[in-house]
């Protein structure tokens, strides 16, 4: 085992100091003035936009620098040493041929760590020297239970399948939320943020409103112990809430502003309110409710992301690294990959079958959504069953869309990530490792 | 009698194409043991089956027939080649790397600790002589110095047995010449030495035992003097002898006398005394 760690720790140190040596790094360095440049030149409708841009451009940079390199470097170097009969001395030493791949794996993941954290520390100094300010990062909880309560105060679980409800007809309506798991101490000034998000139309055809009156309470605890209810206050720097002319709409009560399921931008879509540390129950649950206060607009409330309690997830530095991890573990799979292929074929092939993976890995929602075409013939739904059970879904896991959005990547999302792309990764390797003990130099 | 270092029972390797059908037979039973403290040289041409063996004995190939053991374990036995140092027949290095680094490389794959590294890499880049280009890439290096360290990195995990593909090739007559001197150190340092090359005169300055092999067969195998003695012929060495003696001797051999020449000296002998005595004095200018 120590000739294993030692083999595999000399062979990571010799990839990550050739990488650098062939000017690996030129690469990193062009997809840092690509954000550089990004970041002055990218226009858009307001500096909101602008930033959001920017923060998708400097995740687009690193993920295009971890595919390009996770397929091309590993690959390359091991072909090199088929190829060029550098194997004969390796392999003439106690370096297990597992090892040696292992080693090469860990040197490309190595080489690309420092690439994510050199393009996530320019990108966030670009973002804070460009727009003097970075985004507030956010780490959001969602409900564990919603319930939806009649004008008469009669609370009815929300059916599982449903994805949204319609508050309409007499006012007093509302939902409730049941949320669990919230911290208990250190929190910010004023208590965690709670987002509220809801499409409001009016409720005669033909009407045209946007907003409705409201009042969001919240009590601690959760399902039957629940203790005193209160009015939750309006984030002095909340996107919208208020009244006309920016004034308080009433006593306890928000207004409602319609936003639609295309915005996404937590500090500029969703209604800011603060739960302070009293309505939180000493085991981390409170209950918070919506009531809706008049009859003439209709409040549509989503389950997936109507209502969220935030708190502050970070520098934006430190989630474009915990981000660019969740994009190393799907290069660490692609990387995996190509050693397979690199061990049985040719660099050509090599290069051809890492970029198919990654390709088809990409559209494993659009094979999902043919599948729901009715029309699909039998053989060819099976065929597609198959491929999105054993395609690794690159989609899964998507960290642009929210950076862009100020959602925290926590680290939650890291292990999620490595979890799911490390059974692929292992399964390769093993083949790869097989393969390579097969074969004779 | 100790156990064989090396020991292979009717070793056989046939390549095969991607089908598995047979292509080529590239060594026909061989069986030979490699005693410790031996140094043991494997002659042959061009393909006739001394790489195919010395991979079959690292484990870099499976036979198709026959056992191979080395330290009395399978080829592939880590435990076994943690005591092998092994040179290529070509240098197969890391041209981004330096001495330094290269010799770490390997020593590091022998999970050595670094300061032992350290010390064994000091000590061997300077018997190779390659002091002066320690800090230099390998890329900058001419086939000789790679060659060199080479070498070296064969012997950086100090080995019980030292496995030589080639060990002269690339090197200048001078570096041969140290190779060689090498090989009669390691010798007395007690280890075992597998030498491979088809530079005869090599082989004979620093060989116990040699095996012949021809077209992937075992044509011969003995101890060196035994095999290139002439029972029926004998040497008589006189120092400046006068007219009147080469004549008695003459007289005294009558029909059986096969010649009387001064003997000339090895062209190597010669070149290094050239180079040596060069060296010791500075050029004279030319007029």
């Amino acid at each position: 085992m120590r000739t294993l760690l030692w083999g595999i720790g000399a062979v990571a140190a010799v990839t990550v100091r050739e990488a650098m040596r062939q000017r690996l790094w030129i690469l990193f360095l062009v997809a840092g003035v690509v954000v550089m440049v990004a970041g002055f030149r990218l226009g858009a409708v307001d500096p909101s936009a602008r930033l959001k841009l920017a923060v998708v451009t400097i995740t687009a940079a690193i993920g295009f620098v971890v595919v390009l390199l996770s397929i091309l470097t590993g690959s390359g170097m091991l072909r090199r040493d088929l190829d060029g009969r550098y194997a004969f001395l390796l392999f003439a030493k106690p370096l297990p041929r597992l090892g040696y791949l292992l080693g090469r794996l860990t040197g490309v993941l190595g080489v690309l760590l420092v690439g994510i954290i050199s393009l996530s520390a320019l990108g966030s100094a670009m973002v804070a020297w460009r727009f003097e300010q970075t985004p507030r990062m956010l780490d959001v909880a969602v409900p564990f239970d919603w319930q939806e309560l009649s004008s008469l105060g009669e609370a009815v679980p929300v059916t599982e399948g449903r994805k949204r409800v319609a508050l309409s007809g007499a006012p007093g309506n509302g939902v409730r939320w049941s949320l669990s798991g919230l911290p208990t101490s250190n929190l910010p000034d004023g208590g965690l943020d709670v987002l509220l998000r809801v499409q409001v139309r009016g409720a005669d055809a033909g009407v045209n409103i946007e907003d409705c009156l409201a009042t969001v309470t919240a009590a601690p605890g959760a399902g039957a112990r629940i203790g005193e209810r209160r009015v939750l206050p309006l984030d002095v720097a909340s996107p919208y809430g208020r009244g006309a002319d920016d004034s308080q709409a009433g006593d306890g009560q928000v207004m409602l502003r319609h936003r639609d399921t295309t915005r996404t931008d937590y500090n500029q879509d969703w209604m800011r309110l603060k739960l302070p540390a009293e309505l939180i129950a000493s085991d981390g649950s409170t209950t918070i409710e919506l009531t809706r206060l008049e009859n003439r607009a209709t409040v549509t409330v989503s389950k997936a992301d109507s209502l969220v309690v935030a708190q502050p997830g970070g520098s934006l530095f430190a989630n474009l690294v915990r981000g660019g991890l969740v994009l190393l573990a799907s290069a660490a799979m692609l990387c995996a990959f190509t050693l397979l292929l690199g061990v049985v074929s040719k660099l050509g092939v090599v290069l051809l079958g890492g970029l198919t993976l990654f390709f088809a890995g990409n559209v494993v929602w659009t094979i999902a959504d043919t599948l729901e075409y009715e029309k699909v013939s039998v053989p060819v739904r099976r065929l597609l069953e198959a491929a999105i059970a054993i395609l690794p879904d690159f989609d899964r896991f998507t960290v642009a869309a929210r950076l862009a959005a100020s959602q925290a990547v926590p680290w939650s999302a890291v292990a999620g990530a490595w979890a799911y792309y490390g059974i692929f990764t292992a399964f390769f390797m093993a083949l790869a490792g097989l393969a390579l003990r097969r074969k004779e130099l | 009698m100790p156990d064989p270092v090396l020991q292979t029972k009717g070793l056989t390797k046939t390549y095969t194409d991607f089908w598995g059908r047979p292509r080529v037979t590239a060594l026909k039973p061989l069986t030979l043991d490699v005693m410790p403290g031996e140094v043991f040289g494997l002659l042959g041409p061009n393909g006739s089956g001394k790489t195919t063996t010395i991979k079959l004995l690292l484990g870099l190939l499976r036979p198709t027939g026959g056992d191979a053991f080395v330290f009395g374990r399978d080829p592939g036995d880590r435990e076994a080649k943690g005591r092998i140092g092994y040179l290529p027949e070509e240098t197969y290095l890391y041209k981004f790397l330096d001495a330094e680094e290269t010799l770490a490389f390997f020593g590091r794959l022998f999970a050595m600790p670094a300061a032992l590294i350290k010390s064994r890499s000091d000590e061997l880049i300077q018997l190779v002589g390659l002091s002066h280009a320690r800090k230099r890439r390998l890329g900058e290096y001419s086939k000789g110095m790679a060659r060199r360290l080479g070498l070296a990195q064969a012997l950086i995990n100090d080995p019980s047995l030292v496995i030589l593909d080639e060990p002269t090739s690339g090197l200048d007559p001078l570096g041969s010449a140290e190779v060689k001197e090498l090989i009669v150190r390691l010798k007395r340092a007690g280890k075992t030495v597998l030498l491979c090359s088809h530079l005869l005169a090599d082989v004979e300055d620093v060989c116990d035992r040699i095996a012949i092999l021809h077209q992937g067969t075992l044509r011969e195998m003995g101890r060196v003097d035994d095999l290139l003695r002439a029972d029926d012929r004998s040497m008589v060495e006189l120092n400046a002898p006068s007219a009147e003696v080469l004549a008695a001797v003459r007289a005294a051999a009558g029909d059986s006398l096969l010649g009387v020449a001064p003997p000339r000296e090895r062209l190597e002998a010669h070149f290094r005394r050239i180079i040596a005595e060069a060296s010791a004095k500075p050029p004279e200018p030319k007029a």
